[in-house]
């Protein structure tokens, strides 16, 4: 990629950010995280910067932004455009920082009522660089269900966005998103900070499917009593590199954070689970839990787990994470086969049933469904 | 009187290790023929070259269900012919719901038979009816395959997929094991109401107690992998008298 030019003093908020990144360095293919992503390759590229402008937005049921754009919105939603917003100072990927840095405006959402908001990312330029970010701020006490989707239509460019959400005292966000790319070319990297106050709860739920390049780096931070309850579906095929990586801050006491992946993988796909749960000193009683599990459809694909715990207090109540990775239980598919289901239909079976603990969790059959319908159609 | 199977000169490994050594076996159209034998005899061997279990290979011979050598069919192939075997241990398949797995292979078989499939209403009724007649608990339909069941309610859905799949040629891989008394008996009751003169039965057992619930027909001693007696109940007696020595040394 070319060098871009930034001038700084158009951007004085931004400076604080230039010093942080310059103490990180910028991401490499050595840079942990993105150690098994393939970053070279997608930053070696020619493509254009193009920055996000402001355009009138279209009532809609569901926010629409097209290229980091937004073209749509609810009507009575309050969306601002802020050139910079409070910076996640402790974030680990230097994406983040480098999204804030070239994100001209922020896009603020403020979610002062229960309810629930959908949001579609749209995707459709070739050769360009384009970075956009969202800032997500739910009042406490309340009640929000966010469904985000992708729709990709580019070839050939890198999208860097996020999300810097601040979840309010007591309040519940469940966060659905569902990302879907075929086209190998294209690279999207979501840099995400999550700050959940104390009683608050965040419920993530991940579907990353196909043979893209996707790598979301959640930095998640939990006050006292604070829960982060992450779960992830990964489905990897053809040169497919599909990943999702965290660090979660216990901060407060008696934070619970739980992590379930169920990740599956053929072809020559990869999957990245990287996650780093800590405990900072505070953080007494706090519960911890992962729990990262991979089936291997072939020989080929390959996948990367990492399990990860940092405790600094001597008070925990609960430390426990695993990683599995295998292929499917060979008797459980002779059994199904032995009652004249297809050999196809039965690896279907028990992919759909490994996957089945997240959706029992989830509780959206609706969902389901068209999970299983899209999962089906690429599979 | 018709065979329902024939099984001549099977050889099969497992890892390279031949078990079975040149089995030759006729199993006759609507009997029930007991397969007895000791521990490594080559019973379960037997009984997986016959359903198609990549466990095993089957190096020579050949088995011959309705006029076909189904050696190398893929298990499905042969399930849908009509070959079912109750397994001695079940697999728990957690989140496959048990009604889902049963219509889907249900609906295979129909499809393979040029049958329309039943619609999910029409499946519930008929797993309902055989429900009631198995004295098994509703719940089961809507639990994960298998999971968390009992030893006797694994063995139950065992029978209750045979009701409902119509196997023609089955194969009960040991189902006495871990079975109380009350249990075995269900067991049993729900066999001997599927005995209709035209379906074949294979019970594979170490003991006595299933066949006095399910009468055989003929009784099979397998050892070193070869069959070395075929007769009647009295050969139950006579190795319930004196053990497996009677057919001569281990080989």
């Amino acid at each position: 990629m070319r060098p871009i030019d930034l001038d700084l003093n158009t951007f004085p908020e931004k400076k604080a950010i230039v010093q942080k990144l310059r103490s990180m360095g910028m991401p490499t293919p050595k840079t942990e995280h993105y150690r098994y992503f393939g970053i070279r390759p997608i930053l070696e590229r020619e493509y254009t910067l193009r920055l996000p402008e402001r355009v009138p937005v279209e009532a809609s049921d569901s926010i629409e932004i097209v290229d980091g754009v937004v073209t749509k919105a609810p009507e009575g939603l309050f969306i601002e455009y802020l050139p910079q917003v409070r910076v996640d100072d402790s974030h680990y990927d230097q994406v983040y920082y480098i999204n804030h840095l070239l994100t001209p405006m922020v896009v603020s959402i403020e979610l002062e009522e229960s309810g629930e908001l959908r949001i579609v990312h749209k995707f459709t330029q070739n050769n360009t660089f384009t970075p956009y970010r969202l800032k997500i701020s739910v009042s406490p006490k309340q009640k929000v269900k966010i469904l985000e989707e992708t729709v990709v239509v580019s070839e050939s460019s890198l999208y860097f966005y996020g999300y810097d959400m601040e979840i309010g005292e007591e309040s519940r966000v469940t966060f659905i998103s569902s990302r879907i790319t075929h086209i190998h070319q294209f690279a999207l990297f979501g840099s995400h900070s999550i700050s959940v106050g104390k009683g608050g709860e965040f419920h993530l739920y991940t579907f990353d499917l196909g043979s893209g390049r996707t790598i979301h780096n959640y930095h998640t931070i939990l006050h006292e009593k604070a829960l982060n309850d992450n779960n992830h579906i990964l489905f990897s095929k053809g040169e497919g590199r599909l990943g999702n990586t965290f660090h979660i801050e216990h901060r407060g006491k008696e934070s619970k954070s739980l992590q379930l992946s169920r990740n599956i993988l053929k072809d020559r796909g990869r999957g990245i689970f990287d996650g780093l749960l800590i405990v900072k000193n505070p953080a007494k009683y706090s519960s911890i839990f992962q729990d990262s599990r991979t089936i291997l459809l072939n020989s080929g694909p390959f996948m990367v787990s990492k399990p990860q715990m940092e405790i600094h207090t001597e008070f925990i109540t609960e430390a426990t994470h695993g990683s599995t990775t295998g292929h499917l239980d060979g008797e459980a598919l002779f059994y199904l086969r032995q009652r004249g289901i297809s050999l196809e239909e039965a690896k279907e079976m028990l992919v759909l049933s490994f996957l089945d603990e997240i959706f029992q969790k989830l509780g959206d059959e609706e969902f389901r469904r068209e999970f299983i319908t899209i999962y089906e159609e690429n599979r | 009187m018709k065979k329902s199977m024939e099984i001549r000169d099977l050889h099969g490994e497992i890892n390279g290790k031949e078990i079975l050594k040149g089995i030759d076996l006729d199993l006759l159209e609507g009997k029930v023929h007991a397969v007895m034998g000791p521990n490594g005899a080559g019973k379960s061997t037997l009984s997986k070259a016959i359903v198609g279990h990549p466990d095993v290979e089957v190096t020579k011979g050949e088995i011959i269900y309705k006029g076909e050598n189904i050696v190398g069919l893929e298990p499905e192939e042969r399930a849908l012919r009509g070959i079912f075997m109750a397994f001695q241990h079940p697999v728990e398949i957690p989140g496959v719901n048990n009604a889902y797995f049963l219509r889907t292979a249900l609906n295979a078989k129909r499809k393979f038979l040029g049958l329309p499939p039943l619609n999910a209403a029409e499946f519930l009724r008929l797993l309902r009816e055989k429900i009631r007649e198995l004295g098994m608990k509703e719940e089961m339909i809507q639990r994960s395959l298998n999971e968390g069941f009992s030893g006797g309610e694994k063995k139950l859905n065992e029978i209750l997929q045979m009701e409902i799949l119509q196997p023609d040629f089955v194969i009960l891989d040991e189902i006495d094991s871990g079975l109380d008394i009350d249990a075995l008996k269900r067991v049993s009751d729900a066999v001997n109401k599927m005995r209709d003169g035209k379906r074949t039965f294979m019970i594979i057992t170490h003991y006595r107690k299933i066949l006095d619930y399910i009468e055989p027909d003929y009784v099979h001693i397998l050892k070193g992998g070869q069959v070395l007696e075929t007769g009647g109940i009295e050969i139950v007696d006579a190795l319930e008298r004196e053990g497996y020595k009677i057919f001569g040394e281990e080989q």
